[in-house]
């Protein structure tokens, strides 16, 4: 005990002369979830600007962009520009979309053969793109209920059976746990486990790489009194705690943020992002075992963690990816406690039901920390894999 | 030593720095082609789809026909169960699921309205409005055609039955990114994120070694020839990336060569004189790979690219042009993907040449001998 508390001590005095650390540790994460929360805190993209060009100038076509303009979505930008100068505004982002009412929109209305609105959309942009067509399609469909039954209702139909006629199947979409749909809880409640993901690696990396290449490995395990297994505790408690708090408050914080979204007991949510942090913390240490380069081994972990959430499968699908991208993703924790997080947090999964992802979780945190620990007191206190850069 | 001689000083410091060899030039190689890995495919082709079929009629098996046919669903289940959604969501096995209540026929032959419900799961969004758009379009499908049916059974002619069906279409053209794809639209600017944080981290491990050992060059010269070498070094990076690993993936680069060298230029003295300010605050050879990695994602996001910036806080919706990647992004897409001239870009260029101007002055501060 006297072993593992002098450990500790040197741990603790550690960060506190070394300021850089001391923020990594202590400062990084809370920023930059603030940051993240910040960035999505308006939940919806909102006011995102089309140009609408008005060839036809009539009655009927000026009614559908006022309900165009409706859409909460979107905002129109009037004014009398041609198409030519309205595709400009597109190339120059100035908007997002051009709207096009061609000439003859209402004779074809009125004459009963479809008429066709054109939407241009940058779809480089997607965000913007896909948003702007689920606002002006729904804004179509209503205009063209609407147009359709009092058609029918001039041909001498009730408006009852006019409304099952011009649409016999009403269709009810919305997305479960999440209705809206909310950015807030598809991204920034997912882009922060990705950063403890990172900074979990970082951390260990930092911590056990620091003493390989100052040479004070030795050190470091005499006054542990020669026990790695006590060494190695005392040096992960510190930033162990530390992450495993934040990530309580950010679980906290997201459950009152959005309690519709979520309907997971938020102890056991708790409990598995420990596992995942643990995880990781696991896998980094069997890098930073394994290079024994403190360099080295924040570049692998950078390289292994830093673009997880694009393989995570949370943004763009694990189906959709080719074979190579999902065997690379099954090896990264946060994929697997995405899907804890979607199925036990968003669905309100029983503990039961997610058992593959936990059992990997753990089977990387055994596996992992069992190999570097075993790297670890094989190599890395020998003088010569001391001072790599 | 004159500028050149300072350069030339920093590229031997380089080709005896392995550290730093791998990230100048083998990061960005290796993320070329490891970070557009999972959106080969580029869309959503199938989304797992759970079909509650509570009806079991005539009509309700004429719907789900339609549902099996669209092109983005992929229907794992049929069931009359409602529960047996719980299950399936429970074990993440399906993202989307569509229920046809009992009533759906009898609703259709009595002229009532009848409904379909459609959800998705809201922690997956694009497979989610992809199945939820897919499946909106067959009912409306089968709508349609019942529409059409009924109003002939009430005698209309067809023509004036077809008249009271969707009177309205809107017709929705993709330009820039002809295919929609997910790929083709986040990776360019990833690379732009990948140009700067290679260079950065690359950068400061260089220099947090010579801070380490006392041999920081300093002086406006050296200055200058650092800045030159570490440009070089990013123009020789973004012409990769945006010539031929944006070919190697297939995106469209429509811009002209002379546009997108010039915006290169400013960019890459951009981040090189954002990389010798670090390089000067961190003293450590690996400060920059523990600090600076996890920033890339924040960095992207408020970037108004991805997350639209009309939708960012007024604050960050300004202060994000102080990061040169916000005008990196925005300025290499419309160049390469939009085909932008540099009149068209003229704002992210002055941004990236002032934000040049104000940190070459810093640096040469922060650079002067009797600093160290």
């Amino acid at each position: 005990m006297a072993a593992f508390a002098l450990s500790l001590k040197r741990e603790l005095s550690h960060l506190k002369k070394d300021k850089g650390d001391l923020f990594l540790t202590l400062g990084m994460m809370p920023l930059l979830c603030v940051f993240i929360w910040w960035i999505f805190s308006a939940g919806q993209p909102d006011s995102l600007p089309v140009a609408v060009v008005d060839y036809d100038q009539t009655s009927i076509s000026r009614q559908f962009i006022r309900l165009a303009d409706a859409a909460p979505g979107i905002a129109l930008v009037h004014g009398s520009i041609d198409h030519a100068e309205a595709i400009d505004a597109l190339r120059k982002r100035k908007v997002y979309a051009v709207l096009v009412v061609p000439k003859g929109f209402e004779a074809e209305v009125f004459s009963g053969t479809p008429a066709d609105l054109v939407l241009q959309v940058n779809s480089q942009y997607s965000t913007y793109s896909s948003t702007i067509e689920r606002h002006l399609s729904g804004a179509a469909l209503t205009a063209g209920v609407a147009i359709g039954l009092e058609r029918l209702q001039m041909q001498g139909i009730f408006i009852d059976a006019g409304l099952a006629m011009a649409m016999p199947i009403s269709v009810n979409a919305t997305p479960l746990f999440n209705e809206g749909p909310d950015y807030e809880v598809f991204l920034a409640a997912t882009l922060i486990p990705a950063l403890f993901h990172i900074i979990a690696m970082i951390l260990v990396v930092s911590a056990v790489g620091r003493e390989l290449r100052d040479g004070t490995a030795g050190q470091w395990l005499q006054t542990a009194e020669n026990s790695l297994a006590i060494a190695l505790s005392a040096k992960v408690l510190p930033f162990f705690i530390v992450i495993n708090l934040y990530s309580a408050l950010f679980i906290i914080y997201f459950q009152q943020l959005a309690p519709q979204s979520y309907s997971g007991n938020i102890l056991n949510i708790w409990l598995t992002m420990v596992l995942m942090n643990s995880a990781a913390i696991a896998m980094g240490l069997l890098i930073v075992a394994a290079t024994r380069n403190f360099r080295m081994g924040l570049s692998l972990a950078g390289f292994y963690s830093a673009p997880a959430f694009a393989y995570s499968g949370q943004a763009f699908p694990l189906v959709a990816m080719p074979d190579a991208a999902q065997y690379w993703a099954s090896i990264l924790p946060l994929t697997h406690w995405l899907q804890i997080y979607n199925q036990l947090w968003m669905s309100g999964a029983p503990m039961s039901a997610v058992y593959q992802p936990l059992a990997i979780l753990l089977a990387m945190l055994v596996v992992a920390s069992g190999l570097g620990f075993w790297l670890l007191s094989r190599f890395a206190f020998k003088p010569e894999s001391w001072g790599a850069r | 030593m004159s500028i050149w001689g300072y350069s030339l000083y920093t590229w031997k410091l380089i080709f005896k720095d392995k550290g730093a060899i791998l990230l100048l030039f083998g990061a960005g190689l290796v993320y070329s082609f490891f970070y557009p890995l999972p959106y080969h495919f580029e869309q959503v082709e199938s989304v797992p789809t759970i079909l509650v079929d509570q009806d079991n009629s005539h009509s309700s098996r004429a719907l789900s026909r339609l549902l099996f046919a669209s092109p983005n669903l992929d229907i794992k289940q049929v069931t009359d169960q409602a529960s047996a959604i719980e299950q399936q969501l429970w074990r993440g096995d399906v993202m989307a699921m569509i229920i046809i209540p009992s009533g759906f026929h009898t609703d259709l032959l009595a002229g009532r309205v009848a409904e379909v419900q459609i959800a998705s799961h809201g922690g997956y969004l694009l497979a989610g409005s992809k199945a939820l758009k897919n499946a909106t379009e067959a009912s409306l499908m089968m709508g349609a055609a019942v529409s059409l049916q009924k109003a002939q059974s009430m005698g209309l002619s067809t023509q004036q039955a077809m008249a009271g069906l969707q009177p309205i279409r809107l017709e929705t053209r993709s330009l820039f990114n002809p295919h929609d794809g997910y790929g083709h639209s986040i990776v360019p600017a990833v690379m732009v994120l990948i140009i700067q944080q290679t260079l950065l981290i690359g950068v400061t491990l260089l220099l947090g070694r010579q801070t380490e050992l006392k041999q920081l060059p300093t002086g406006s010269k050296a200055y200058f020839g650092m800045l030159l070498t570490f440009t070089i070094i990013a123009l020789l990076n973004t012409m990769y990336f945006f010539i031929v690993a944006t070919q190697l993936q297939h995106y469209s680069k429509i811009g002209h060569f002379g546009t997108l060298l010039a915006f290169s230029i400013v960019f890459c003295l951009c981040i090189s004189a954002f990389a010798l300010i670090l390089g000067r605050l961190f003293k450590t050879r690996e400060r920059g790979l523990q600090l600076l990695l996890i920033t890339s994602v924040p960095m992207l996001f408020v970037s108004g690219y991805s997350w639209p910036a009309e939708s960012l806080p007024d604050l960050l919706y300004y202060a994000r042009w102080l990061l040169p990647t916000t005008s990196g992004i925005h300025g290499f897409v419309s160049i390469n993907q939009l085909g932008a001239s540099l009149i068209d870009v003229w704002w992210e260029f002055g941004v990236l040449s002032t934000l040049t101007l104000v940190m070459i002055m810093v640096g040469i501060k922060l650079y002067r001998p009797q600093r160290l």
